[in-house]
């Protein structure tokens, strides 16, 4: 039995091993060699875990640890990263790269050719020839072009043979990288599948001065806020991402786009993250408690059916929702019509818009509150009531002494985390109002339901020029430490640090 | 099992992932109509070179983002067919590579708006293959003969719209249609120089705007348009046959033939004798600056994606106004074709400078407070236009 088993810890070590040497292989390729090291290290570390008895609780603990340093801390480690550069459109190559990009521009010398070619081989070694307009063939010799005959291209030369027109372009692989250098610093290389051309080389970059030269201008190209820079302020696209120390925090701490409307989309955001958070719950209570009811008959379909806003994608029916509330069309506004003969402006007015919000919100949030109330109902001891009643204490009386309390230490993180979740619900107010109607007094991309991650997300993505990562890093950042102080705050204040939560 | 199942998933993530551009084969990426046109249409050149040619098929959401993410990793396909407005973002991130090899003689023989469309800064970065705009698409049950000016319009729509029937409705606080009713009177974007649009120089609150726009309040005080509309409510109003007339697009044709509506495509109406210019988009290939098979993609575009074969074949599986006058000449005997076409003839291509993100946003804003009554046209737009201005200068360059 003992030998089973060491051989099933072999043959899966092998297989963890194996799979961590191909993943480590990818990653180190993707994202550079020290990520694949660390990842293969780990999956090392996780084979011994295995396969060494004493370290079987690591087994378990590992795997986790592993998940959340991938899933949350590097994201975290990586946005605060990107927050201190100017990553976004126009700067998103490295300047390696951007580097690399301009030096494979060329002009064309004044003497330029095009050339047809002619592939000759022998033993899995090529030569080319080349031809130009007026007929004359020329070999490529010690960086010069040397005329060897005017007639057709030879059917064979110093040994190698001509491949057939059509077996010529299976070569394209090795040809497209042949690069022939001349006298001159011009070169030839493969223009289009059947010429040959005769190139210059426009920028050459010195890595000691860290400069850029301009080969047909005679320019030097320095280095300035994410670009080359000509002398005359001209910028060489692309710009490359470089590192701008807090220049996005002082962007975003001066911009008067963002301080004017600041206050009022924060105040609209703690509003909308506490109320939506309180009505879901109060709603999800009372139907939780409903549910609890030893009287009703048929609870697993009404608890069925309370569930399903929940099981419906929430992308979905926040669609379904704004048609349904579409001023002239929707649904609710025709049957208000037919009853009251009146038409609700939902979304047109901030009011309306923001009640829409709330009661869109309540149909995709009640099921978990309820489920979540459900569950902590349940685990209250029925004793506590017994006892209640021996004393003669009403439903209310039970409700507010027993019920509440008990509920409230168990739901309370919860509630917190619901806060937290709301304060930054994107989806339901960028897919529903995306932030409008807009504020009509004072000018900025704030609409006046936007809260404060749409409206941020606005000013990243919407607000200036293609899509600005480092400005959108900053702000998830200064988001991130607004609900962390808001948070702890809420633990302080209910006391979560200091009380356990107990059930006897 | 589950671990298996998670693990295979990875697996074929990131097998997906590396699908970009192979040496001495050609990678496209295109969204699904164009899949099987392309494959086709390739098929002489790869037998003539014995190059192969793999044709990718990402949803059209997708492609400019994944082309993004992947092309400076070296990851991304050697070609993407893509909309004409994503040049300049790619541009300035030194994604795509100048079309200076095309002969002038092939040139020629685009549509010129299209070529315009494409380039960036003077310099072309793509090679079209369709156009479209929007037009005026009406129920031929409801409107026999479409108005061709605004006060027939008018008339026309204010004598329909009763009892549950519409005259004309479409997506008004949409800047991308009501652009029309900017640019009739003189209202532009951006404007054009020859190194290409200056952002700086915004005339979306000139006086042309302005009175393009106060036209199109009177629609609401005409009782016309009416509050909350917005491009889902037109077009399933269209669908059910109580809408005679909307602003809209090719791209809509086909919803409207299910619906089995009696449709009519006409040009916009004139307002004071001067046309309605609809923003013109443009669709065509793009290649990457950072491919590998540069030499291939130059003799490819050349023989294939400039070529009047390849935009008959996408169009047998996907019915477009065609990019080149050749191929438009052939498919224009068909009525809807030509209606856009026409319209498309007027238009104006949309900018493709990544400057036009705040022209989104805020003009959205100010169509929205102008059509709701709470501002004058000329308070807003001004105000929006001092805002997108002040967009742009704050923005990183």
């Amino acid at each position: 039995m003992n030998l089973y088993k060491t051989i099933f810890h072999i043959l899966y070590s092998i297989v963890i091993a194996v799979i961590g040497i191909f993943f480590s292989y990818i990653i180190g390729n993707v994202a550079g060699l020290i990520w694949g090291l660390i990842f293969f290290m780990v999956t090392f570390f996780f084979s011994l875990f295995v396969l060494h008895p004493k370290t079987y609780p690591w087994r378990y603990i590992v795997p986790a640890f592993l998940l959340m340093f991938i899933f949350m801390i590097y994201p975290i480690i990586y946005t605060i990263q990107i927050a201190f550069t100017n990553y976004g459109t126009g700067h998103i190559l490295t300047k390696s790269q951007v580097i690399e990009q301009l030096e494979k521009e060329t002009y064309l010398p004044e003497n330029t050719q095009k050339y047809e070619y002619a592939v000759y081989e022998s033993d899995n070694k090529i030569k080319i020839l080349l031809k130009d307009s007026m007929g004359n063939i020329y070999k490529i010799e010690n960086k010069k072009l040397i005329l060897i005959s005017k007639d057709n291209f030879p059917s064979e030369y110093e040994e190698y043979k001509l491949i057939s027109q059509e077996k010529k372009f299976s070569k394209i692989p090795l040809l497209q990288n042949l690069k022939f250098e001349l006298e001159d610093d011009s070169f030839l290389q493969l223009s289009d599948l059947n010429h040959f051309s005769l190139y210059k080389q426009r920028y050459v970059y010195i890595p000691e001065e860290d400069v850029i030269i301009d080969k047909l201008t005679n320019e030097k190209l320095f280095p300035k806020d994410g670009f080359f820079t000509r002398p005359n302020g001209e910028k060489i696209i692309p710009g490359f991402v470089e590192f701008v120390g807090t220049e996005n925090f002082v962007r975003l701490i001066k911009d008067d786009r963002v301080s004017k409307p600041f206050l009022r989309v924060f105040l609209w955001t703690i509003f909308w993250a506490a109320g939506t958070t309180l009505l879901n719950f109060t709603v999800g209570l009372f139907l939780a408690l409903l549910m609890n009811d030893k009287n009703l008959k048929f609870k697993g379909i009404y608890r069925t059916l309370l569930i399903v806003p929940w099981a419906i994608p929430a992308f979905i029916s926040l669609l379904i929702w704004v048609g349904l509330l579409n001023t002239e069309v929707g649904v609710v506004n025709r049957i208000l019509f037919s009853l009251f003969g009146v038409k609700i402006p939902w979304f047109l007015e901030t009011t309306w818009a923001r009640v829409a919000l709330f009661v869109v919100n309540l149909w995709l949030g009640y099921p978990y509150a309820m489920t979540v109330c459900l569950g902590a109902l349940q685990s209250i001891p029925e004793e506590l009531y017994e006892a209640a009643k021996v004393d003669g204490a009403s439903y209310f009386q039970q409700l507010r002494s027993i019920t509440l309390p008990l509920l409230l230490t168990a739901i309370g993180p919860l509630l917190v985390g619901t806060f937290a979740f709301n304060f930054n619900n994107f989806n339901v107010i960028y897919l529903l109002t995306s932030g409008k109607p807009p504020m009509s007094d004072i000018s900025t991309v704030a609409g006046t339901t936007d809260i404060l991650i749409s409206y941020t997300y606005k000013l990243a993505f919407e607000g200036g020029r293609g899509q600005d990562y480092g400005l959108a890093a900053t702000i998830s950042i200064i988001v991130f430490i607004i609900i962390a102080l808001i948070s702890i705050f809420n633990f302080w204040i209910s006391g979560m640090f200091k009380r356990e939560v107990r059930y006897e | 099992m589950k671990k298996l199942l998670i693990l295979s998933l990875i697996l074929l993530l990131v097998f997906t992932l590396s699908k970009g551009a192979v040496p001495g084969k050609i990678t496209i990426w295109t969204s699904e109509a164009q899949v099987k046109g392309l494959r086709e249409a390739v098929k002489p050149f790869v037998q003539k070179y014995g190059i192969q040619v793999e044709v990718n098929e990402v949803s059209f959401g997708d492609i400019k983002p994944k082309f993004i993410t992947a092309a400076p990793t070296g990851e991304g396909p050697d070609i993407i067919v893509g909309a004409h407005d994503w040049v300049g973002e790619l541009v300035v991130n030194g994604l795509l590579l100048p079309i200076d090899f095309l002969p002038q003689k092939v040139l020629d023989e685009f549509t010129p708006v299209t070529l315009k469309a494409m380039s960036y800064r003077g310099k072309l970065y793509g090679i079209p293959y369709s156009m479209e705009a929007v037009a005026l698409i009406y129920n031929k049950d409801l409107v026999p003969n479409p108005p061709t000016t605004y006060e027939s319009l008018v008339r026309v729509s204010k004598s329909l719209t009763k009892g549950g029937i519409y005259g004309f409705l479409y997506d008004y606080n949409n800047f991308y249609f009501s652009f029309p009713f900017f640019s009739a009177l003189g209202g532009y974007v951006f404007k054009e120089t020859p190194n290409g649009l200056d952002p700086l120089d915004i005339g979306l609150a000139n006086e042309g705007a302005i009175k393009g726009i106060e036209k199109l309040v009177n629609l609401f005080k005409e009782g016309i348009l009416k509050q909350g509309v917005d491009y889902q409510t037109t077009t399933s109003l269209f669908s059910e046959g109580k809408l005679g007339m909307m602003i809209n697009g090719p791209w809509e044709i086909d919803n409207i033939k299910k619906a089995k509506i009696n449709y009519g495509v006409a040009k916009l109406p004139k307002i004071d004798g001067k046309p309605m210019r609809p923003f013109v988009g443009v669709q065509g290939f793009m290649l990457n600056s950072r491919s590998p098979n540069l030499a291939i993609l130059k003799t490819f575009a050349i023989e294939v994606l400039a070529s009047k074969e390849l935009e008959l074949k996408l169009f047998e599986t996907d019915p477009r106004i065609l990019a080149r006058k050749d191929a438009y000449r052939v498919v224009s005997s068909n009525p809807d074709i030509k209606a856009f076409g026409a319209s498309a003839a007027d238009g104006i291509p949309m900018p493709n400078i990544p400057e036009m993100g705040p022209v989104w946003s805020y003009m959205g804003d100010a169509l929205t407070l102008i059509t709701s009554g709470k501002k004058a046209p000329d308070v807003a737009l001004k105000e929006a236009v001092a805002q997108i201005k002040d967009a742009i200068q704050k923005a990183r360059k």
